[in-house]
């Protein structure tokens, strides 16, 4: 993943392009790209990189002159902020309209809300949050239209996050639910005379959300790379906003440290999806 | 019951965020304006970009500072004179005057500062000492400083408008990591809080040498997007926007909602290179052709909503040669020129050929750098293919760009700007063959020698006529197809009056807010 990033980054250009000034010379911009090693063979330059990355040295930004892990360390708390509330909006929403969908199938509402999920699937995010802001923003004026800070300040941004999430994760579990729904253990517990809020809450719903967990988790990562959009419309102070200008800067120590971590908490969160099917599933064994 | 539960918390949860959104478009809220970018940095020796001179011109100060007309005036020097060697530059400093940490201003504080500058430790950006080949600097004096120059350079002081000078205790003592966005000065305003990609708020220095700003506390705020941007002006969290375009400026003044739209004629000039090393360029005669082929009176009125004259040379007024004027559209001159060039449509496919091979090429042009940068190339290659140069505009990337401009492999023609010193010999310096950003390889030998007379001429006049005489060169032979000096456009509320300069830099004391007083 580093390397990939590395090599396209490489090939896209160099960072004193974006570093000198309009009237420069030629020999101040050879003793500029010296000095900062950038006329040594690529690789070379990444063997380097790799070496300190591996003790956990990012090294310095390119643009801000300070450690690439601390300026990452400052913004990751905002995307986090962003992707988890976006995730639990996501999560609240499509359930109800997800498992009512597949309940009521062939319904009114099983139409609207397929209607919804295809819609918030088509909708391209920068739209969506241009929209969001017109409408809450300017019109209404009941929100803030960027920036972070109070409650209200999440509210926009989380939503235009979230929407390709909501709809996705209700057609999963639409699909999902209807799967159960077919299984002979469902129709035995109707048999039996359970309410059917029990077959739903406690029979098939707990079945049914083994492939939506494995989604979710999938999920975050998505957020994460959303947050690259949605923090730029919205000046939000994130990750994603720091590693657009880093890649526009060719700021290389800061895109790749951004790449790396935001890689590892993608791994991190898929290792806890796996642990959790255990929970939900106890045919599956850890050991 | 549940129901009614549900519904009184969702209740509770609006008027939460409601209520906590409101209260922004007070007129208390500070002076605030959204910028596109953000800074890098707070410390004037590694600074860049037009936002971070910007912020800092607001907090430091330099000896000589620009004045929202672009002259160089008196700013921590209350005047300077050179010797007879034309190499020690004494400048007399303003007395009385302290950095906001107490620190006195005096000789040492310009010594550190130029000091710092040249520390190689510190591997720094800034070019000023290059720039006017500092020596070394003198204290005369506890208020008087020399500079000593290894070579006559005529233009110091305009050189000194971004060597703010900086308190030395305070510099020297503070780990980089820290200053880099703590920044101190004499200026007008203190920075009091930096949230990285948030904001940065700053609040008026009661103990300004010029008297308190009657602006009491500021707040910057980069919002990259334009749409954005206008959003938060018209939603009333924001006082100024900057960046917009001609366009954004035109909808904005339509919608009559009392946003105002402020212009200003700017000091990137605008045209497309000629590369004169490529096949027919090197005859001027075709490269004066490309310049009256083009119709910029019709660019102008069609995408500029009407802003903004034709460029005759490469030098801003007031130092401008009034005499030289631009080319003026004038197709079958361009024609021809070309014809008399040897350029013939010998197959009668309407492109001309030169030794057999017709004249096809491209033109480069950086997508979303240069106002309706894509609209004025396409109307200039719609206007030279009318008199016979198959010309393609292709768009690249800024970082493609600049990566080719570095390579020297840009396309035959390209778009490019260059900002201004609002100097004449920083103005012309722009067409020096050692210039990395210069693609034209035009290396004229009367230019390369005037220019090096520019440099090292002390007298007024004898600057004026070698700039004068090196403008008229330049127009005649044509290294660039001359465009404009593009416009600067912003928004601003009701509460705000403020005549922006050339220079696109935003100098708060020079904005007039209605309800704002002087800060206590």
């Amino acid at each position: 993943m580093s390397f990939i990033s590395f090599v396209v980054l490489f090939l896209s250009g160099d960072p004193t392009d974006i570093l000198v000034g309009e009237d420069w010379t030629r020999e101040e911009v050879q003793r500029l790209r010296h000095d900062m090693g950038l006329d040594k063979p690529w690789l070379v330059q990444y063997a380097l990189y790799a070496g300190r990355a591996v003790r956990g040295d990012f090294g310095e930004s390119l643009r801000y002159r300070r450690p690439a892990f601390d300026l990452i360390a400052e913004r990751l708390p905002a995307t986090l902020e962003l992707a988890l509330v976006a995730l639990f909006l996501s999560i609240i929403l499509a359930l109800p309209v997800g498992v009512l969908s597949a309940v009521k199938r062939g319904s009114l509402y099983d139409q609207g809300g397929m209607v919804f999920a295809l819609v918030g699937q088509a909708m391209p995010v920068f739209w969506l949050g241009l929209m969001l802001i017109l409408i809450f923003g300017v019109d209404l004026g009941w929100l803030p239209v960027s920036g972070r800070g109070t409650l209200a300040h999440l509210a926009l941004p989380a939503l235009s996050l979230a929407t390709y999430s909501i709809a996705r994760n209700t057609r999963v579990i639409r699909s999902s639910m209807l799967d159960v729904l077919k299984n002979e253990y469902i129709t035995t517990a109707r048999a039996k005379g359970l309410s059917e809020w029990i077959v739903v809450h406690l029979h098939a719903l707990r079945n049914a959300m083994i492939p939506v967990v494995t989604i979710i988790g999938l999920e975050f990562g998505h957020l994460l790379g959303g947050a690259v959009i949605v923090e730029t419309i919205f000046a939000w102070p994130g990750i994603g906003r720091l590693m657009i200008q880093a890649v526009y800067a060719k700021d290389f120590p800061l895109v790749q440290a951004s790449v790396t971590i935001t890689a590892l908490i993608f791994v991190s969160l898929n290792f806890i999806v796996d642990m959790l099917y255990s929970v939900l599933d106890p045919r599956v064994r850890l050991n | 019951m549940s129901r009614r539960r549900t519904f009184a918390a969702l209740t509770a949860l609006w008027a939460a965020l409601s209520l906590t959104g409101c209260g922004k478009s007070g007129a208390n809220r500070p002076l605030t304006i959204l910028v596109s970018v953000e800074a890098n940095t707070l410390d004037p020796h590694f600074a860049t970009s037009t936002i971070e001179w910007t912020i800092l011109m607001n907090v430091q100060e330099p000896l000589v500072a620009r004045a929202d007309d672009m002259r160089g005036v008196p700013a921590l020097a209350e005047r300077w004179e050179v010797d007879a060697s034309q190499k020690v530059w004494t400048f007399h400093l303003r007395k009385g005057v302290k950095f906001t940490n107490g620190e006195p201003l005096d000789a040492r504080a310009v010594r550190y500062t130029f000091e710092r500058m040249r520390d190689k430790k510190l591997r720094t950006r800034i070019t000023v000492p290059g720039r006017i080949a500092l020596e070394r600097v003198e204290e005369v004096d506890a208020h008087t400083v020399r500079l000593h120059t290894r070579t006559p350079i005529a233009i110091v002081p305009v050189w000194l408008v971004n060597a703010f000078i900086l308190p030395p205790k305070y510099y020297a003592a503070t780990p980089l990591k820290e200053v880099l966005s703590k920044p101190v000065g004499t200026g007008p305003y203190k920075v009091a809080e930096w949230v990285k990609d948030g904001h940065i708020r700053m609040e008026a220095n009661g103990e300004w040498w010029k008297g308190r700003p009657k602006i009491p506390a500021v707040v910057w705020r980069p919002v990259p997007e334009a749409s954005a941007r206008l959003a938060e002006l018209e939603a009333g969290g924001a006082d100024l926007v900057t960046n917009i375009t001609s366009d954004q400026a035109n909808l904005i003044a339509r919608q009559k909602k009392g946003f105002k739209i402020f212009s200003v004629q700017g000091g990137r000039r605008v045209y497309i290179g000629i590369r004169t090393d490529w096949r027919v360029f090197g005859d001027v005669r075709v490269r004066r052709a490309l310049n009256h082929a083009v119709n910029f009176e019709l660019i102008a009125k069609k995408f500029l909503v009407g802003h903004g004259t034709r460029m005759a040379s490469v030098v801003l007024p007031p130092n401008a040669n009034p005499d030289v004027k631009p080319y003026a559209y004038d197709p079958a001159k361009a024609k021809a020129l070309l014809a008399e060039a040897g350029l013939k449509d010998a197959d009668g496919d309407g492109v001309l050929e030169a030794n057999g091979q017709p004249l096809r090429l491209k033109l480069d042009v950086p997508s979303a750098r240069y106002l309706q940068g894509m609209e004025i190339s396409e109307a200039v290659a719609a206007d030279l293919r009318a008199v016979g140069i198959h010309v393609e505009v292709q768009p690249l990337e800024w970082s493609v760009f600049l990566s080719n401009r570095r390579k020297k492999i840009l396309s035959p023609l390209y778009l490019h700007g260059f900002s201004s010193a609002f100097n004449e010999e920083t103005d012309l310096g722009v067409l020096r063959p050692s210039l990395f950003a210069n693609l034209t390889a035009w290396n004229h030998p009367l230019f390369v020698a005037s220019y090096r007379d520019l440099r090292t001429a002390f007298g007024a006049e004898a600057r004026k006529k070698l700039s004068y005489d090196l403008q008229a060169l330049i127009r005649d032979e044509a290294p660039w197809i001359f465009l404009w000096n593009q416009y600067d456009f912003f928004a601003g509320s009701a509460r705000v009056e403020w005549k922006p300069r050339a220079d696109e830099r935003i100098f708060v004391p020079a904005i007039q807010m209605k309800e704002a007083k002087p800060a206590t």
